[in-house]
């Protein structure tokens, strides 16, 4: 997330489908034109070597034939290209070569072209080594404090660290507890190289310890070297960062301190020369790749971070100085200095673009994509808007978010209970043997004013109630028809029941244009069964087991109201006592007060 | 024994997610808390009483809250949202009520992902076998260990294998290395023991100070409701990594669930100040500025935001109110236009219609601003803001009943809102049932005890009752 992208300065794209990595890149005066303007280095694991001086006329100018100075094809893949003073008897800038199995030094010269054409490049191979081990990377410096001259430091894949002398190879060792290689760096304050190790730790050798060390390659197999392993390779310090790293940096800009910066999967670090952290930062982005250089204000280091969401930060220390886009992931990035820009970032890319670019405010202008937008009518908009609207106060007068009321039920179920018990009684496979069981009739009328398919009729009533069927289907309704069937209602099992409450219910299914199968809809009706279902009248009796006194607050109601099938109204008012016997053998008497509220 | 750890740590790499951005309260965890030891905090001390404002943070009236009474920041974030429901019948409501709140078991929630990963890298078998693993003898490895471990915890989302392999790894390593400290405080966070991850943690930063166990131990004082710690806590790392952004930033979140908005804002400013491409800290100072009626200076941090190429329907959907506040009507068309378009799922829609709905409001329309609302409710029949705004409009209209029942449907959906409430008091005062316009009255005084218009209303509605 930025403001600004990083300006381009000059770009290239190198090659077709080459792969380039962390180390592929270097910037120095590889030529030693005295001129102080930097060159650009780049090797492939192509195996192709290439030498650019980037002068555009203006910015983001195509490239140059002549920009390019030299593009030789090495036969293995490159690893990493290092400049440096790697040839003795000279403090001339050599450009080193990392292979698979082999490091070149190679002389990088021009000269004078006879016409106007420009000058002519030519690498001349110094000298070189043949690895034993495959190398991983490189490093390089005046190591044991050595003047004018460096020498290079190769890690191999299996953990050594292979020390050349300029032409000569000095010794070899084993890293203690290795597994992968990591990044490697040499401080030359210290005088020691720091790495990474698969123990999540940032460590540090001396060079003298380093030095004075069993030889590893005395050492042929392996059975001996654990047995020697008395004399181990000693580390000067351990700092645990829990995370891998990407890379390792060292810089001093004064004389009295040097920092290591550490590049972590989530943080980075600056530490200090004795490997105690000097800030941390937590990276909320995963970064690729990392270059400290100097500031502009005293004591602090600005650090260039770029990661994998195409931006590139400018950190003082740990503050935000400045955040570009680019855009590519880059998977390199350095500082140099051409003619009179001093800040320049290269950047380059997995697939091989190459690119110098400046900060500016260049805004990184965001289009937006743009919507629908076409051509409006007015007239033709209007129309549609009215249209739209009579649709609108139309639906909004049939349907609503809230359910409808139950007026407009499409279909109705009804049930009657008829008033006087079956003649003859339907009930089967009653558990009351006392008497003949009664039954009453139940009719249950569904009217549709719509087509409803597949309705089914289900009957419910509480145990130990119960119908003769339960369950009915029906033949899909026309609108406007009806259907009816007859049941009846008896007790089945030797108990009271609880409620005299039955339910019916329909379902079915009613077609919509979109959904010919029919939204599933319900309708359902309660009836009540009559009381003479369960008991008959007998003779009151006033004893009783248990008696229950109600007191109300009105004068008791006659029970021919409250009981109209079981006392005979001739009795009239007069009747305060009324006996029940249940068809289960149970007998209920029930007396009313005439004179005080009780029942 | 290189290309396995190399594999490993492939596999962890590609389904790695920050454990300090992953923080899901499920609602087990919420009703089930056992670390609760007072039941009612002091105010200021606690997350859990949302009233517990000390000043500065703007009434309900002016920002919306969320479920749990908090004022709404501006940038979503894993736990912001959903706060804690305070009984049992409301968190089992929230799903249906609150998109803001997801209580889904917390061990399940950012975790689906790992564990579909794996399947899905390995479709003839996982890569390593964990039941078969002895892990002792790994332990004794470190290097093999440490990325053994973050396969474990990562990948597989076996967090007892891998706390098993910690505990044995920082026994081998004689209680010295800090990482396998944070790694078990880890383990422990996420099987919910937290006093026991606090002590690990502790232990880790006597020994190596790191930004990330500062923001580990923080969390942990967070679920442990002891916001005042975690804020200590983070100043005291801020004195030991100074202008570190994600520890100003936790304050600032802090800050702002304690309801003190105008500090929160301090240290999002803070945090511009380190790190000035902030999505986090710009948002919440925008809608802090949007809620603070100065929706200009809100618009300019929305602005900037889509500068940086943020560029979603949150953002437009903002910028488009900010527009209409800041009367600058050519744009909050085109701003709401681009929202719908860029609107991924229903529930942004609903947010967009609804916020059209206010303009239409705004500017007369009462026509549009129902068939806004409507269109809110067709996309997410969950708004309650939305069926309270409608019904508002149905009163207008007259139709007491559907708005009353809209109301209802709105407070049932949204319990913490105190304006359905308000607007039933109102309706029914209209109609003449004082009584239930009393009972509302009240229940929107519980929900925003300041709420000037209520009191008056009360007040009136006293007034009446004790003539008759």
């Amino acid at each position: 997330m930025s403001l600004f992208k990083a300006r381009d300065w000059w770009s290239t794209i190198l090659g077709e489908k080459e792969e380039f990595d962390q180390g592929c890149l270097c910037v120095a005066d590889v030529d030693n034109s005295g001129s102080g303007q930097d060159k650009v280095i780049v090797g492939s694991y192509n195996g192709y070597l290439r030498i650019f001086n980037p002068h555009p006329v203006k910015p983001g100018d195509e490239v140059q034939p002549e920009d390019l100075l030299l593009e030789v094809q090495l036969r293995e893949p490159i690893l990493q290209v290092e400049v440096g003073k790697f040839v003795s008897g000279t403090e001339g800038l050599h450009l080193a070569v990392l292979h698979c199995r082999k490091l070149c030094v190679y002389a990088v010269s021009g000269t004078q072209g006879n016409v106007d054409h420009g000058n002519q490049y030519q690498i001349k191979l110094m000298y070189e080594h043949n690895l034993q081990r495959t190398a991983c990377n490189m490093t390089y410096g005046p190591f044991g404090g050595v003047k004018g001259r460096d020498l290079i430091c190769i890690q191999s894949m299996d953990g050594m660290l292979m020390l050349f002398e300029q032409e000569s190879y000095a010794f070899g060792r084993f890293l203690p507890g290795f597994l992968l290689p990591g990044p490697l760096a040499y401080s030359s304050r210290t005088d020691s190289f720091i790495t990474v190790s698969s123990c999540q730790q940032v460590e540090s050798y001396k060079y003298q310890v380093l030095a004075f060390a069993t030889d590893a390659d005395e050492r042929q197999d392996t059975e001996k070297r654990k047995l020697s392993s008395g004399k181990r390779l000693v580390v000067d310090w351990v700092l645990n960062i829990g995370e891998q790293a990407l890379d390792i940096c060292i810089v001093s800009f004064n004389p009295g301190a040097s920092s290591v910066f550490v590049l972590g999967e989530r943080n980075f670090f600056c530490l200090k020369d004795n490997g105690q952290i000097r800030f941390m930062k937590k990276l909320d982005y995963s970064p690729s790749c990392f270059i400290p250089y100097c500031s502009v204000r005293e004591g602090t280091v600005n650090t260039l971070i770029a990661n994998h969401s195409k931006m590139l930060n400018v950190y003082q220390d740990v503050t935000l100085k400045w955040a570009t886009q680019l855009p590519f992931i880059p998977v390199s990035v350095k500082v140099a200095n051409f003619h009179s820009i001093c800040l320049v970032s290269i950047t380059i890319i997995d697939d091989g673009h190459l690119q110098c670019s400046y900060l500016g405010t260049d805004p990184s202008l965001f289009q937006a994509p743009k919507v629908d937008s076409r051509e409006i009518n007015y007239e033709e908009m209007n129309a549609e808007m009215k249209e739209l609207q009579k649709i609108i106060r139309e639906a909004t007068k049939t349907q609503d978010i809230l359910p409808e009321s139950e007026k407009q039920r499409d279909v109705t179920v009804t049930a009657e209970v008829s008033p006087d018990l079956d003649e003859e009684s339907q009930a089967i496979d009653s558990e009351v043997k006392t008497r003949p069981v009664p039954s009453v009739t139940v009719k249950i009328t569904i009217q549709s004013r719509v087509t409803a398919q597949k309705p089914s009729l289900a009957v419910c009533v509480q145990a130990p109630l119960a119908v003769t069927c339960d369950q009915f289907v029906f033949d899909d309704l026309e609108p406007d028809s009806s259907e009816t069937v007859v049941l009846s209602v008896f007790l089945k099992e030797s108990c009271s029941p609880p409620e005299l409450e039955g339910t019916c219910m329909v379902s079915y299914n009613i077609p919509t244009e979109l959904n010919p199968e029919g939204i599933p809809r319900v309708s359902q009706c309660n009836f009540s069964l009559p009381l003479k279902l369960v008991c008959f009248p007998a003779q009151p009796s006033k004893a009783a087991n248990h008696k229950l006194t109600i007191d109300t607050n009105k004068p008791p109601i006659s029970f021919v109201t409250i009981f109209p099938d079981f006392v005979d109204p001739s009795e009239g008012d007069q009747a305060n006592a009324l006996g029940f016997q249940f068809l289960t053998g149970s007998k209920t008497t029930l007396l009313a007060s005439k004179t005080s509220r009780k029942f | 024994q290189a290309a396995w750890n190399l594999k490993t740590r492939a596999l962890t790499e590609m389904v790695y997610v920050d454990e300090i951005d992953m923080d899901q309260e499920g609602i087990a965890e919420i009703i089930l808390d056992e670390n609760a030891i007072a039941q009612v905090a002091r105010p200021g001390t606690s997350l859990k009483l949302p009233g517990t404002s000390q000043g500065g943070g703007p009434s309900p009236a002016v920002r919306p809250v969320t479920q749990s009474g908090r004022p709404i920041t501006g940038f979503v974030r894993p736990s912001t949202q959903s706060g804690r429901p305070s009984t049992m019948e409301q968190a089992i409501r929230t799903p249906r009520t609150a998109l803001t709140a997801r209580p889904i078991t917390s061990a399940s929630g950012g975790s689906v992902r790992p564990g579909t990963a794996s399947m899905l890298t390995n479709p003839d078998g996982p890569f390593i076998n964990l039941s078969r693993l002895n892990l002792a003898k790994y332990a004794q490895k470190p290097k093999l260990a440490k990325a053994l471990f973050e396969y474990i915890f990562h990948h597989e989302n076996d967090v007892k294998s891998a706390l098993d392999l910690a505990a044995l790894a920082t026994e081998h390593a004689q209680f010295k290395d800090w990482w396998w400290k944070v790694q078990i405080g880890k383990c422990y966070y996420r099987l919910g023991l937290y006093r026991e991850a606090e002590k690990q943690f502790k232990s880790a930063l006597k020994q190596q100070d790191m930004v990330d166990t500062f923001l580990y131990l923080a969390k942990v004082y967070l679920r442990l409701d002891q916001p005042v710690t975690a804020l200590n806590l983070f100043k005291e790392g801020l004195e030991r990594f100074p202008g570190e952004v994600t520890l100003i930033c936790g304050i600032a979140r802090i800050y702002e669930e304690m309801n003190n908005i105008s500090s929160a804002a301090e240290y999002y400013k803070d945090v511009l100040k380190q790190d000035n491409t902030h999505v986090e800290a710009i948002a919440c100072i925008g809608s802090n500025h949007f809620y603070s009626d100065q929706p200009e200076i809100a618009l300019r941090f929305y602005r900037r935001l889509l500068q940086m190429g943020v560029y979603n329907c949150q953002l437009f959907n903002n910028l488009g109110l900010c527009c209409f506040y800041a009367q600058q009507y050519d744009m909050t068309l085109s701003s709401f236009e681009r929202a719908l378009f860029l609107a991924e799922n229903e529930e942004e829609t609903a947010d967009v219609w609804y916020n059209l709905g206010h303009v239409a409001v705004g500017i007369g329309d009462l026509n549009l601003a129902y068939q806004c609302f409507k269109l809110t409710l067709v996309n997410n029949n969950d708004y309650a803001e939305a069926y309270n705004n409608l019904a508002v409009l149905e009163m207008r209209k007259g139709h007491t009943e559907q708005a009353r029942a809209l109301l209802q449907t709105a407070s049932s959906l949204a319990p913490h809102m105190y304006e359905p409430h308000f607007n039933v008091a109102i309706l029914s005062e209209k109609v003449g049932d004082l009584q239930r316009s009393y009972t509302e009255a009240q229940k929107s005084e519980e929900a925003f005890p300041g709420h000037v218009d209520t009191q008056q209303l009360l007040k009136q509605l006293k007034e009446h009752f004790a003539m008759l």
